[in-house]
């Protein structure tokens, strides 16, 4: 131990480690330490000595400790542990416990030696080895070692140091061994045991006993029955002896068998704990007790019963927790043994007396200040208050547990406020009720919602009257708001729907607390359905234009589910008083705005109550119905409660929620779902039999919207489909309220209805597919955003149903005769003069969609038109009907012609990518579901497939008539059968020279133009190279140019080249562009040459222009040349003809301004007065940049224009440069405009 | 405010504790920092870290670390985080420069003023303002602690701060003297290479930045001409951008003192001063074999220095025998590397590092190693990893003319930047 203590190594480990200042020093440390152990470890050679490897150890134990991760050395610290040093075995123990957990492999290597070491008879070695196991160990080690564990634990000659740590790991062991396997047998372990009992070392009994209780608790009391009496006994020798005197007792207690020895008092003095003989084994014994059944000896009996009243009534001196300036530590161990003493009197039921002085006790208990005390105080209270007989006793102290309500400890108050929830009754259910609700409003938010439903049980347990429920639950609402849980206010609904007399004066409340400005989800949903429902029974008090207007101010901010229960109520309110046109005003333009909402439900309802709105009289008498009584059912609310505390109480609280709600709903108990719709007032027999397809045939021919109509009836048949096919049971089992609510209103009188309509089989039978297959269709009509949807929805083979459903419903309203329409005549229906009516009407009421059902037979027409004009793809199909089989002809003709040259197979793939026809071929693909290329042979399958020449052709027809114009206008090529035009020749509109000349000064301008072509020109210049742009653009409105060439001829000096491909034809009103590209090679002394030809109509044009190019374009100015290289240049080149010089006169002076222009315009940088200081001269600087790119050569230009002081019209310009044409032509440059400028 | 970058600045000791704290709205409070603190810096996922940018609730961190001091940006909005950790790094730029020295813990403990002051300047309601350590000492004359008072004579307020700032030619003062010119310009290029184990090159480039120092006086007008080689450049903001379009001439008035004049990044022709050919075989669990070659692949006349090479090894090595042709090589546990260093690497020369490494069998289950790369560092003074070449530094005084005289420095020098050969 003492070398342990002072590892240097070890210590100045630590010391570093505590050092670091941060976490990335400590994990270097770290590393460096670990890499030096492992250097350690690896060597196989020189074998480490003992106080190495334990300080290695320590060392990685440390870092293990430390948080980081070990992945060596267990084999290490294994093989420490069978070494016969006790130092080696503590560090290899200790190292095990730690860096092992139960199921590692390395504990197999140690087992021989642990199991060594128990067997060692060295009190040392087995301790440790003892409480590696307990700490470790597990169902392996279990099954290895308990017999060892047994026999020490046994072995009389094992002291109680080594017999208290056996108990414990043995226990440990029965712990970690599976429940259906037994470690110890009761019969030959009980003996062992009850000796064990009887030892006197306070320590070993305290493990005993927590052995005992723990066998107890795992195994059940069954076989260790004997030693019940055993720790009776044991009981007596701690209380007894100190505590009761004989006359509490009575003398009989001495004499029961006792053997003598057990008379001596355990208490020798270091077991008093303040007095008190080791109270935690009395605790345990207590404990213990508790999984006993009551002793059946009277005498045990009479023993315990009597020490539990000495307890419980803390009557003995020493324990007097009451005193003030008691020690706490000593009032712990009292309490202690208290609340064990009391929870085993609960268990054993004894006498009342002893329950009630129980009840004294912890109200006593209750107001300490101590938390854990009062908690425990109140978690006792709530099992005594099961009991009947103790409830009373327990009301008086009501007052203190509604206190502890305000503890500002939590887990307090909710004890506190299960203890409340148990011990209401109908006598002061509404008094704590009403505690409750007020403190509601101070409850800490996460008990809320448990109060919450503990006060809407207790309120529907206890309620005196019905109307005190209602009450009660609007205020729950109010004040509870977000907390209360869907199915109070479910229950709200419910209980008022089926109390007529409540109707009007739950309406009425809920209008007082909606003008409060109660607002919460669930205040708003229960609002909605109440003034929905009996709206009608106050609207002379709150008239419906108030009523709506109070449930639409809640409107926006209400959730999904809340919009959908407003709209409900809103139509109601509405049909209350259709008159109003203010009120329809208003809600119709709600719905209006609802019917283009994105939720799919609120979508739905808002059409169709939109229509409903339209037809009051019929939705009042038909479609809005009062709400039948509700089935009576199991309150959700215990059922929640249930769920959420497991079993507590259920039994009780039902039966009497049974009793009392059935009390005030006697006759809806059985009711289901399905009787209730036969119960419901009967509808007309007139208007029963109209059915699902009679009702659009009432409002279809009227409404302007038939899709809407169309839809909600067709949505309401498919819901009510459910209830009314035999082959499913009706929904029998309560639906979740919420759709309830919907479904049933506005189908109440659909489920009836139909068994009525039956009549006629087969229609029904036909209307049930037609039903069945619209919805599909239904929802994406109506829905303003399934675009998408739509066309994915709509394969081929539905193009033929679709049409026929469209038509099938509409004709077939006025006749009736569905079924024959649908099989026999569509053909015919199907005529485009038949389906433009049908789409139009559909259209406005679509919006967006009415185009896209077409999409599979008309799309691909629209890309092909659209380069032609906007045309209606339905007119546009007529006339072309006819010429179905030539069809597909011109299509393909005219891609085979097309300037791409693309072979015939090939070219249709080869189209996307070329231009204005490109879109065509990829909607085909869409419908016909093949690849681009597949599509002409797929052409002609369709039509025989559908056999509807005449109702087919749109597609493939369409693709060429728009282009009525010409063919060849898409496909782009006049040699296909364009007729000849006859235009007036081109003209050029200006002079070609000029616009040259002009061009020359400019970088941007015309460059040629007739009355069919601009073409206009950009040039950008950078170091010897132009970046040239023609503008060619189509002037014609109706004509193409086509045969468009651009051809460019370099010159000596400046070559030119078109970098992008020239395009063949040019569309009317079009602009293309050619980009050229100039490198100007040496002084420009020719211009490159420009070829342009075109041909329109029948005219062609042939035209032969020069690019404006000239020296000073390649010019780079350069204002801030270094002045001694100018004037080294200057010098260099002063000599003709590399300096060109020559006298100017105008008739006008010049002032500063304009000379330095012109020098500018010519392509030089200038600064006044920087190369040449006098003012009135100008000096200035370029360079030439010429060469192909590789090999750019740069030449300085310089320039000078002196004049005149005396007479400012007087000038000598001199242009010197390396290249005698460069200095010239600069020189004439500057000279001819210096001339043509104007004054100043 | 989608321009805002930060609403605080806050600086960390690598302990996590706030060093300075700096808030610019209202928004944000010390417990955000606290965040930091235990949710990345102290997080018990260490990579937490090394991630730069977290969002964490609304608010998004972003940090930075520099020597031992993280620099975290507090953001509640969307933020430019580019901006940001411009923004961060000119800060560690300006702070450098206002304490002479590094920025460190230290540095910032003693300068808790100077830098408010700065930190006030540098952004206003979480918008950047100035960064340039030139203009600010101008507004701000505090002096960091540990600035050495001999460097330099103080020099006097300036009165026209504020023109300055504002005016065309901001980052140079008018009437700067000194006895003798002095320009100063290095090009410093990184070469960044990833190899693929089979010798097939990944990615290379070269990041190239032309520093310069310039000790000129009055208003000189310098050009560097650069040959064609350059792409993807930037300037410091006194370049002439137009000249440079036109020309490819850089042109410019230079700020007084060091400053970075451009940056560029080739990618094409980069020219690897160095091949690395490893070998590394694992004998069994416990048994590791490494044999690295590195040639030099640049002339004879020049050489490399400072080169450290890491071989990266498993983590349960026990020990390393290593041999080496030159320079030295030990196992670094704290790299979990073989760590060979070579002070001078001569070109076109060839050495090689062999070694056998013994591992402890570890007691758990591992993944097989994952074979780290293999990197480098180095500094090969005198060499051009891309073409890019000087073509001429001009200098231009208008006043003076060419009595103004000056002399020039030009120095090159290619470093390693992440270069990674995968084994």
């Amino acid at each position: 131990m003492s070398k342990t203590v002072f590892m240097r190594g070890l210590q100045n480990f630590i010391q570093d480690i505590r050092a670091c200042q941060n976490k990335e020093q400590e994990q270097k440390r770290v590393d460096k330490e670990l890499a030096k152990i492992r250097e350690k470890f690896g060597d196989d050679k020189h074998q480490l000595d003992g106080y190495d490897r334990r300080k290695y150890i320590w060392k990685l134990l440390y870092i293990y400790m430390l948080g980081y991760d070990i992945d060596f050395g267990h084999r290490q610290a294994c093989d420490l542990i069978p070494k016969p040093k006790y130092k080696d075995k503590q560090v290899g123990y200790m190292a095990c416990s730690i860096l092992l957990h139960e199921g590692d492999e390395f504990l197999r290597l140690a087992i021989n030696g642990i199991r060594s070491d128990l067997i060692s008879r060295n009190e040392a070695f087995e301790c440790l080895a003892l409480s590696f196991i307990g700490s470790v160990g597990g169902g392996e080690m279990a099954e290895t070692l308990v017999p060892d564990i047994l026999k020490l634990l046994c072995n009389g000659a094992t002291r109680p140091l080594v017999k208290k740590r056996a108990a414990l790991c043995l226990l440990k062991m029965i712990r970690k061994t599976p429940a259906d396997q037994q470690v110890v047998n009761p019969d030959t372990f009980v003996p062992t045991l009850n000796d064990l009992l009887e030892e006197h070392d306070p320590g070993l009994l305290l493990s005993v006993v927590t052995l005992l209780a723990g066998i107890l608790a795992r195994n059940g009391p069954g076989g260790y029955e004997p030693c019940q009496s055993r720790l009776i006994r044991l009981l007596e020798r701690l209380i007894g002896v100190n505590t009761l005197k004989p006359p509490d007792i009575g003398p009989e207690y001495l004499f029961y068998g006792i053997p003598s020895p057990w008379l001596q008092p355990l208490a020798a003095s270091e077991y008093l704990f303040y007095g008190i003989p080791s109270p935690w084994l009395q605790a345990k014994c207590l404990r213990a007790l508790q999984y006993f059944a009551a002793p059946e000896v009277p005498a045990d009996r009479a023993s315990l019963n009597a020490m539990l009243q000495v307890i419980i009534d803390g009557k003995n001196a020493n324990s007097d927790v009451s005193k003030p300036g008691i020690n706490p530590n000593k009032a712990n161990a009292i309490y202690a043994i208290m609340f064990e003493a009391i929870s085993l009197a609960l268990h054993l039921d004894m006498d009342a007396k002893l329950l009630e002085s129980s009840v004294v006790a912890l109200g006593t208990f209750l107001t300490i200040k101590e938390a854990n005390i009062k908690y425990l105080a109140l978690e006792s209270f709530a099992r005594l208050a099961l009991l009947p007989d103790i409830l009373v006793a327990i009301r008086h102290h009501q007052p203190t547990v509604l206190a502890s309500m305000r503890d500002p400890d939590i887990s307090i108050r909710k004890k506190a406020m299960d203890l409340l929830f148990t011990m209401c009754d109908a006598n002061n259910a509404p008094d704590l009720v009403g505690e409750l609700l007020a403190y509601l409003v101070t409850a800490d938010f996460t008990m809320r919602e448990e109060l919450v439903l503990k006060i809407a049980i207790l309120a529907e347990k206890f309620a005196p009257t019905v109307q005190w429920y209602v009450d009660t639950a609007m205020h729950l609402l109010e004040r509870a708001g977000d907390f209360v849980n869907e199915d109070i206010w479910h229950r709200v609904v419910q209980l008022v729907t089926n109390n007529e007399s409540m109707q009007q004066y739950a309406a009425r409340n809920m209008v007082a607390l909606l003008r409060r400005g109660g607002s919460h989800e669930s205040v708003v949903c229960t609002a909605a359905y109440l003034l929905g429902e009996y709206g009608r029974l106050i609207k002379e008090e709150v008239l419906p234009m108030d009523q709506f207007r109070l449930l639409n101010s809640l409107f926006p901010a209400a959730s999904q589910n809340a919009k959908g229960l407003l709209m409900t109520a809103f139509i109601k309110i509405y049909l209350l008083a259709p008159q109003d046109q203010n009120l329809k005003k208003e809600i119709v333009s709600l719905f209006e705005r609802f019917q283009k909402f994105m939720d799919a439900e609120l979508q739905q309802r808002a059409a169709e109550y939109l229509t409903l709105a339209d037809q009051p009289q019929a939705a009042v008498e038909k479609f809005i119905l009062p709400m039948p009584k509700w089935p009576e059912r199991e309150s959700t609310l215990l059922r929640q409660l249930q769920k959420r505390e497991g079993t507590e109480d259920d039994v009780s609280s039902s039966a009497v929620l049974g009793t009392a709600a059935s009390g005030q709903v006697p006759d809806v108990q059985t009711q289901t779902l399905q009787p209730s719709a036969s119960q419901s007032p009967p509808p007309p027999a007139a208007a029963a039999s109209i059915d699902l397809l009679g009702d659009e045939a009432l409002l279809g021919p009227s409404t302007s919207d038939p899709f809407a109509v169309l839809q909600s009836s067709a949505s309401a048949g498919m819901t009510s489909n459910s209830q009314v096919a035999p082959a499913k049971p009706p929904p029998s089992n309560p639906v979740d309220l919420l759709s309830d609510l919907f479904s049933d209103t506005v189908l109440s009188t659909a489920p009836a209805p139909v068994p009525a309509s039956v009549p006629a089989p087969a229609p029904v039978a036909v209307s049930n597919p037609f039903v069945a297959a619209f919805p599909s269709a239904g929802p994406a009509q109506v829905a303003g955003s399934y675009p998408t949807q739509m066309t994915g929805s709509y394969p081929p083979q539905m193009t033929g149903s679709y049409p026929t459903q469209m038509t099938g419903s509409y004709p077939s309203q006025m006749t009736g005769s569905y079924p024959t329409q649908m099989t026999g005549s569509y053909p015919p229906q199907m005529t485009a003069g038949m389906t433009p009516p049908t789409y139009p009407t559909a259209a406005p009421s679509a919006g967006p969609f009415a185009v896209p059902p077409p999409a599979p037979i008309m799309a691909p027409p629209i890309p092909l038109m659209a380069p032609a004009s906007v045309m209606n793809p339905f007119a546009s199909s007529l006339p072309i009907s006819s010429a179905s089989a030539p069809a597909p002809i011109p299509l393909a003709a005219s891609a085979a012609f097309s300037p791409f040259g693309a072979s015939a197979s090939g070219q249709v793939s080869a189209g996307p990518s070329a231009g204005p026809t490109g879109g065509a071929p990829t909607p085909y693909a869409g419908p016909t579901g093949g690849v681009p290329s597949a599509f002409l042979p797929s052409y002609p399958a369709p039509i025989p497939a559908y056999t509807l020449p005449p109702a087919m052709p749109p597609p493939p027809v369409i693709a060429a008539p728009p282009t009525a114009g010409g063919f060849n206008d898409p496909f782009g090529d006049q040699a296909f059968g364009a007729p000849p035009v006859s235009l007036p020749p081109p003209v050029a509109t200006g002079d070609v020279n000029a616009w040259f000349n002009s061009l020359l000064n400019k970088e941007r301008g015309i460059f040629y133009e007739d009355q069919y072509l601009q073409v206009g020109v950009q040039a950008r210049y950078t170091e010897g190279r132009g970046d040239f742009t023609l503008f060619l653009g189509n002037k014609s409105a109706e004509h193409p140019l086509s045969q468009v060439s651009v051809v460019v001829n370099s010159a000596a000096s400046v070559t030119a080249a078109i970098t992008a491909p020239v395009p063949v034809q040019i569309l009317p009103k079009q602009q293309l562009q050619v980009p050229i590209q100039l490198t100007c090679l040496a002084p420009v002394t020719d211009v490159p040459s420009l070829h342009l030809a075109y041909v329109i109509g029948n005219q062609s044009l042939q035209q032969q222009l020069q690019i404006p190019v000239a020296n000073h374009k390649f010019l780079v100015p350069d204002t801030t040349v270094a002045k001694e290289l100018f004037f080294e240049q200057w010098k260099l080149y002063g000599n003709p003809p590399n300096k060109a010089q020559e006298m100017v006169s105008r008739e006008t002076p010049l002032s500063t301004a304009p000379i330095i222009s012109v020098v500018q315009q010519a392509g030089l940088g200038v600064e006044h007065g920087y190369l040449d200081p006098s003012p009135y001269n100008e000096a200035g600087a370029a360079y030439f940049v010429f060469g192909t790119p590789g090999s750019k050569q740069r030449a300085l230009v310089m320039c000078r224009v002196e004049g005149n002081p005396q007479n400012m019209a007087q000038f000598r310009v001199t242009v010197s440069s390396p290249l005698p044409q460069l200095s010239a032509s600069t020189k004439d440059m500057i000279v001819s405009k210096l001339k043509s400028i104007s004054p100043s | 405010m989608a321009l805002s970058s930060a609403h605080a600045i806050y600086f960390f000791n690598l302990r996590g504790d706030i060093l300075i704290e700096r808030r610019y709205r209202d928004d944000v409070t010390r417990d955000v920092a606290e965040n930091f603190r235990t949710q990345i810096l102290n997080s018990k996922d260490s990579s937490a870290i090394q991630t730069p940018v977290r969002t964490l609730g609304s608010c998004t961190f972003m940090h930075l670390r520099h020597a031992d001091v993280y620099i975290l940006c507090i953001s509640k909005n969307n933020p430019n985080v580019m901006l940001a950790f411009s923004f961060m790094t000119s800060l560690v730029s300006l702070f450098k420069s206002y304490f002479g020295g590094d920025l460190n813990e230290a540095n910032i403990q003693n300068n808790f003023v100077l830098i408010y002051e700065l930190l006030d300047e540098a952004m206003d309601f979480g918008l950047p303002q100035i960064t340039d350590p030139t203009i600010l000492k101008s507004l701000i004359f505090q002096k960091g602690s540990s600035i050495d008072f001999f460097e330099k004579k103080k020099e006097k307020a300036d009165p026209n701060a504020t023109l300055q700032v504002t005016g065309a030619v901001s980052w140079r003062k008018e009437g700067i003297k000194y006895k003798k010119n002095e320009v100063f310009l290095d090009l410093v290029e990184q070469v960044n290479l990833l190899m693929s184990s089979n010798g097939t090159i990944l990615t290379s480039d070269v990041q190239g930045r032309i520093m310069m120092k310039c000790l000129l006086s009055d208003m000189p007008e310098l050009r560097v001409g650069l040959n064609d080689k350059v792409e993807d450049a930037t300037f410091h903001q006194c370049v002439n951008l137009s000249t440079y379009e036109a020309q490819k001439v850089i042109t410019f008035v230079p700020p007084d003192g060091e400053f970075e004049l451009m940056k560029y990044r080739c990618h094409d022709g980069v020219s690897l001063p160095f091949k690395v050919l490893p070998v590394i075989n694992e004998m069994g669990r416990t048994r590791l074999e490494v044999n690295v070659q590195i040639k030099a692949a640049f002339s004879s006349k020049i050489y490399g220095i400072n080169m450290t090479i890491l071989v990266p090894v498993p983590d349960n090595t026990a020990k390393a025998n290593l041999l080496v042709t030159n320079g030295k090589a030990k196992y670094d546990a704290t790299k979990k590397a073989l760590v060979w260093k070579i002070s001078k690497f001569m070109g076109e020369s060839d050495h090689s590092l062999r070694a056998e490494v013994t591992l402890v069998a570890t007691t758990k289950e591992k993944k097989p190693w994952v074979r780290p790369p293999i990197s480098m560092q180095f500094q090969v003074p005198m060499l051009s990893a891309s073409s890019v070449r000087v073509a001429y530094l001009k200098i231009l005084e208008r006043k003076m003319g060419s009595e103004y005289h000056v002399d020039k420095w030009v120095r090159k020098v290619v470093k390693s930047g992440e270069y990674i050969i995968r084994t």
